[in-house]
């Protein structure tokens, strides 16, 4: 990778320039930042504040925002900036869950169809047949076909959450697969690997020592954009009314109650809809700023 | 290439069989049922033979292979039929709405002019927009106009369709109350004026669309331009002298479409099933939103119906992608096959 060096000894040397660059860019910092806050605000924004985000307070429905309130309250007179700090908790688990099982599956198979070459055509027909699928509508059907049974055997909201994380995992894998089987049958061309092989080193050390490290970078990419719309995807699944149950806080389900109410309290529909797209915009930067410190061909450019 | 087209077609053909029957198998898990809507004063051996009446006893595969029939073969019949006046399809059954006990393609065809305008029109505009955006931006990266596109396309790549309809309608229709903010699919356009209110009433849903898909599309037309300037033809071109408009358009362009005339046919029907949601939030009552009301209806037919149609759509994209491919890259006409999957 790194072409100028006359010997690919260290990677060290390597890798700090990376951060440093990394850190350089402007996108990356402001993606960080912005994650970083959003973070925070999820850990331990509840334990600072301190409400309750379930309690119903009849005298105080509808409410502006109030120093006691900062940010309202909803039609049953919950507060809503705890809720949206309990949203951000479901919906960060949510897809840091789904991106975990997507990166798991993209994995598997994107590393079996590299290295294992029979297995390499029906690997990747599945996986164009997956990308064929048309994944909202088979999402929404997931929902709809087994809430209820899930729901009996772990309690709605823990069922809920299992259903999402396997419904949005399994329709999320497939370019993390493509991508890694790219990555695999390129680094097994280069000398290195080829080297190893010679040397006798088992394929199972071959692929921990020194295919996955070298591809890291494009799979952390990927498993950023996939963060990314696995959030978007349960945000879009609440507010079509097809997520967690209604008295659950999430954020796609806050910017759904907010739209009755957009005439009387506009502002309510900002704050959910603000922080999907924080979020998102944190990672997408981040993406971009890593993608284009660490792509050979881009590094001479980046000021 | 006529045999490499021959051959992708083929390809096709499985492919639709296998994803019809993984919407198939996964609804066949599905607990409703046709019967449950039945009196219970029905006594059970008529109930047994109202079932046997319904096939609902057939093993699944003779129920799918029943289905494919209708659905491939009766449909497209009824259509002709309806479009051409002709009989060819007599008195066959059809697929039948558990919710409405009306044919389900009858109710997909009311509903789909005004998904195709609302969604259609908004990715037309979205492209029209992307790509000379693209385009420029990457002709002359790093400058004013580059770092504005690429910060708006992040912006909009980044907000959900599901909040920036939101944003507009507070913005638009309560704050400036220049545009309603549910579309009336009763208006029927007879004069101007009715010509009016509808170009008005489509305002908002149309350019939630186009918002959405200029932003997901000029990011990737810059990336495309900004690689296709780096080969080496580039530098030669530049070298002769040319301007730079011509190396852009004349020389760069042609490389840089390849992979986003990809993309534009991929996202195509994308658009469709994406548009559910905004379809939801301006209450247009398009083929996404009769989905919506149909699986809250529990009315599997219709369910499977639309799903199969947008992954025939899906499908047929592919298809057209590769095919157009093949008549855009001269290596695949030389009879270079690109290797599947590495793009």
């Amino acid at each position: 990778m790194a072409v100028a060096e006359p010997r690919a000894l260290p990677a060290a040397p390597g890798r700090a320039r990376a951060l440093r660059r990394l850190l350089a860019a402007r996108g990356v910092a402001t993606g960080g930042a912005l994650l970083a806050a959003l973070l925070l605000g999820a850990l331990f924004g509840p334990l600072l504040w301190g409400q309750d985000p379930a309690h119903i307070d009849l005298t105080a429905r509808n409410l502006g925002a109030s120093p006691a309130h900062p940010l309202g309250t909803d039609q049953l007179g919950r507060d809503l900036l705890a809720r949206l700090m309990a949203g951000a908790r479901v919906s960060l688990a949510v897809g840091l869950s789904a991106t975990g099982l997507a990166l798991l599956i993209g994995t598997g198979v994107g590393l079996l169809a590299g290295m294992v070459r029979w297995l390499d055509a029906p690997l990747m027909r599945l996986t164009d047949l997956c990308l064929a699928l048309p994944l909202l509508p088979l999402l929404l059907l997931m929902m709809m076909l087994f809430r209820a049974p899930l729901a009996a055997l772990t309690g709605p909201e823990g069922g809920m959450f299992l259903l999402m994380v396997a419904a949005i995992g399994l329709t999320s894998w497939m370019q993390i697969a493509r991508l890694l089987r790219g990555e695999v049958l390129r680094l097994q061309a280069l000398e290195f690997t080829r080297a190893a092989r010679a040397l006798g080193v088992p394929p199972a050390r071959l692929v921990a020592r020194h295919i996955l490290p070298n591809a890291l970078s494009p799979i952390l990419v990927s498993a950023a954009i996939c963060l990314a719309q696995a959030i978007l995807t349960e945000s879009a699944l609440s507010f079509l009314g097809l997520g967690f149950p209604p008295d659950f806080p999430t954020w796609g389900r806050l910017l759904l109650e907010a739209i009755d109410h957009l005439q009387t309290n506009p502002g309510r529909a900002l704050w959910p809809g603000g922080a999907i797209t924080a979020t998102v915009l944190g990672v997408t930067l981040l993406a971009d700023g890593l993608t284009e410190a660490l792509d050979p061909r881009r590094r001479t450019r980046v000021p | 290439m006529p045999g490499r087209a021959l051959r992708r077609i083929a390809v096709t053909l499985p492919t639709v069989l296998l994803i019809s029957f993984v919407i198939f198998a996964l609804l066949d898990a599905a607990p409703g049922d046709p019967m449950a809507q039945m009196p219970l004063t029905i006594p059970p051996d008529v109930r047994a033979a109202m079932r046997e009446a319904l096939g609902l006893d057939a093993p699944m595969l003779t129920q799918f292979g029943h289905w494919l029939w209708q659905f491939f073969v009766i449909e497209p019949l009824h259509l002709m039929d309806r479009l051409l006046g002709t009989g060819l399809a007599g008195e066959s059954a059809r697929v039948i709405s558990w919710q409405t006990r009306a044919p389900v393609m009858d109710t997909v065809i009311e509903r789909l002019p005004q998904t195709l305008w609302v969604v259609g029109l908004g990715y037309l505009i979205g492209v029209l927009i992307a790509l000379p955006a693209g385009i420029y931006a990457a002709a002359r990266p790093h400058s004013r106009f580059d770092r504005i596109a690429t910060l708006l396309a992040t912006l909009g790549f980044s907000l959900p369709t599901f909040f920036t309809g939101v944003l507009l309608i507070v913005v638009f229709s309560v704050g400036l109350g220049w545009f309603p903010s549910i579309y009336d699919t009763t208006l029927r356009v007879t004069s101007l004026d009715t010509l009016g209110q509808q170009l008005r009433q489509m305002v908002l849903p149309v350019s939630v669309i186009a918002l959405y898909n200029a932003a997901q599309i000029s990011r990737f037309m810059r990336a495309a331009m900004r690689d296709a300037l780096q080969e080496g033809h580039i530098r030669t071109a530049r070298a002769k002298g040319l301007s730079e408009r011509a190396v852009v358009l004349g020389h760069a362009l042609r490389g840089a479409m390849l992979p986003v005339v990809t993309v534009l046919a991929l996202g195509a029907p994308q658009v469709f099933a994406g548009a559910i949601i905004t379809e939801q939030v301006f209450r247009v009552n398009g083929l996404g939103q009769l989905l919506i009301t149909a699986i809250q209806a529990n009315d599997l037919p219709m369910v499977q119906t639309l799903t199969v149609i947008f992954a025939l759509l899906i499908v047929a994209a592919n298809l057209l992608a590769d095919l157009a491919y093949g008549l855009l890259d001269p290596r695949i006409k030389a009879g270079v096959d690109r290797h599947h999957g590495r793009g």
